[in-house]
């Protein structure tokens, strides 16, 4: 039986340091969206299952994250791992999601039964919605999935992409969720950035932030992830996860580390510990450089191992003794914010507030 | 005039008062370095946008996460 995780219950996680771990199981997709961030196709990488399954064996009822991600590419190319994976988080106590963009229902809209197997191997089923995946499957097969899925008592969500505030593609499919699923299952809406194929489709934005002179911590370096080949990278940025991972993101190797291991660095790395706490730009001035003109927040990070004064800076930082009530502070602080707040932050804050839909509410009034 | 941490914290909008005394004893130690991080980092967080924030992350797999 599915343990119940809610989309408000993974994000409210998110910032607490190797509280949860992704593993991106395939580069591979076979739908080719025009937007794909990690530039999927059916020939992408796709790497021996071996490490997966030898990292994941290292949890422990008393070391585990408590959640794992599953992703990809598509991680459901790959239903037999992914369902051995997620088999055994649950058994020794961890919280299991996967994000799909439902490529198995396109064209009859029927789920095979070993995609089916893995799906209910897992707690909660994001689904990849924006126009880029609907022109490759229908709505009415993802939303058929969908409530399949919380009849049979798991989690759903959607992560909905688009354009901004203003597109009139969020507006129509946020109330087709809202209205298929009768306010129960929840969404959270994002930006199409410059990333992967998204590149052709969309120019970067630029940054409007305080360039170095206060902290602005990064809250994506909380979640180690292991990469299509077995790297574990401290962050989810697509660069570092694509590889090489610059020496101060990387955490270690699926091949020959556990997650004890791992997680550890994730928490007691003086960088990191720094980075999530004033950020990358604040790290590079204290340690008397400069920032460099059109280089956003993470190109500044990944530059950081070519910048002895700033990794000495976020050492000196994280060994001041008062250091750690200021982490402890600056993840109360976010978690203060609640899930809304990080949808704000991090989406499209015009609808922040769907992520909370349905969270409280008995999963069986979640099915239409 | 001895630095006040937990008055700077307070100005910058910390709920201080609503710590342990543990919690309130180690704060009080803060550099104005580190009260001025806080007050950041507390700023940031009561932003509502991403534009007010500028903190874009080319996150992998188009997931937020």
């Amino acid at each position: 039986m599915a343990a119940a995780v809610h989309l408000v219950d993974i994000i409210n996680s998110r910032t607490v340091p190797a509280a949860g771990l992704y593993i991106t199981l395939t580069r591979r997709c076979p739908l080719g969206c025009e937007h794909c961030a990690t530039n999927s196709l059916l020939s992408s990488e796709q790497h021996s299952a071996e490490p997966f399954e030898r990292f994941v064996a290292t949890f422990t009822p008393q070391e585990h994250p408590d959640l794992v991600w599953f992703t990809g590419g598509e991680p459901l190319l790959r239903p037999a791992l992914l369902r051995a994976l997620a088999g055994h988080s649950r058994a020794v106590g961890a919280g299991t999601a996967l994000i799909t963009g439902g490529y198995f229902a396109r064209d009859t809209g029927k789920v095979s039964s070993a995609i089916w197997a893995a799906l209910t191997a897992v707690d909660h089923v994001a689904f990849s919605l924006d126009v880029f995946h609907e022109r490759k499957v229908a709505r009415s097969a993802v939303f058929a999935t969908a409530s399949r899925l919380l009849e049979a008592g798991q989690d759903v969500s959607f992560q909905v992409l688009g354009t901004g505030p203003a597109d009139p593609y969020l507006r129509e499919v946020t109330d087709g969720i809202r209205t298929t699923f009768n306010e129960r299952v929840p969404a959270l809406v994002v930006q199409l950035d410059s990333v992967g194929r998204g590149k052709d489709l969309v120019a970067l934005r630029s940054g409007h932030g305080s360039r170095g002179r206060t902290a602005a911590p990064c809250t994506m370096a909380s979640w180690p992830v292991i990469g299509f080949d077995g790297t574990v990278a401290a962050c989810c940025n697509q660069e570092v996860v694509d590889g090489p991972a610059p020496s101060h993101l990387r955490v270690g190797s699926a091949v020959t580390d556990d997650w004890r291991q791992v997680a550890t660095r994730m928490r007691t790395d003086a960088v990191l510990r720094s980075l999530r706490v004033v950020g990358p730009e604040y790290l590079t001035v204290s340690g008397g450089g400069d920032l460099v003109p059109g280089q956003r927040y993470c190109g500044t990070c990944r530059g950081l191992t070519a910048d002895p004064a700033a990794l000495a800076a976020a050492a000196r930082l994280a060994a001041r003794p008062t250091f750690a009530a200021v982490e402890e502070q600056v993840v109360s602080l976010q978690a203060g914010a609640g899930a809304h707040g990080f949808a704000a932050r991090h989406g499209i804050s015009e609808y922040a507030d769907l992520v909370l839909l349905g969270y409280g509410k008995e999963r069986n009034e979640c099915a239409s | 005039m001895a630095f006040d941490a937990l008055s700077e914290l307070r100005a910058g909008g910390n709920q201080v008062d609503l710590l342990s005394d543990s919690q309130r004893a180690a704060l009080s130690e803060l550099s104005p370095e580190e009260v001025a991080m806080l007050n950041s980092v507390k700023a940031r967080v009561d932003a509502v946008s991403g534009e007010v924030v500028g903190q874009e992350v080319d996150v992998a797999g188009g997931n937020v996460f």
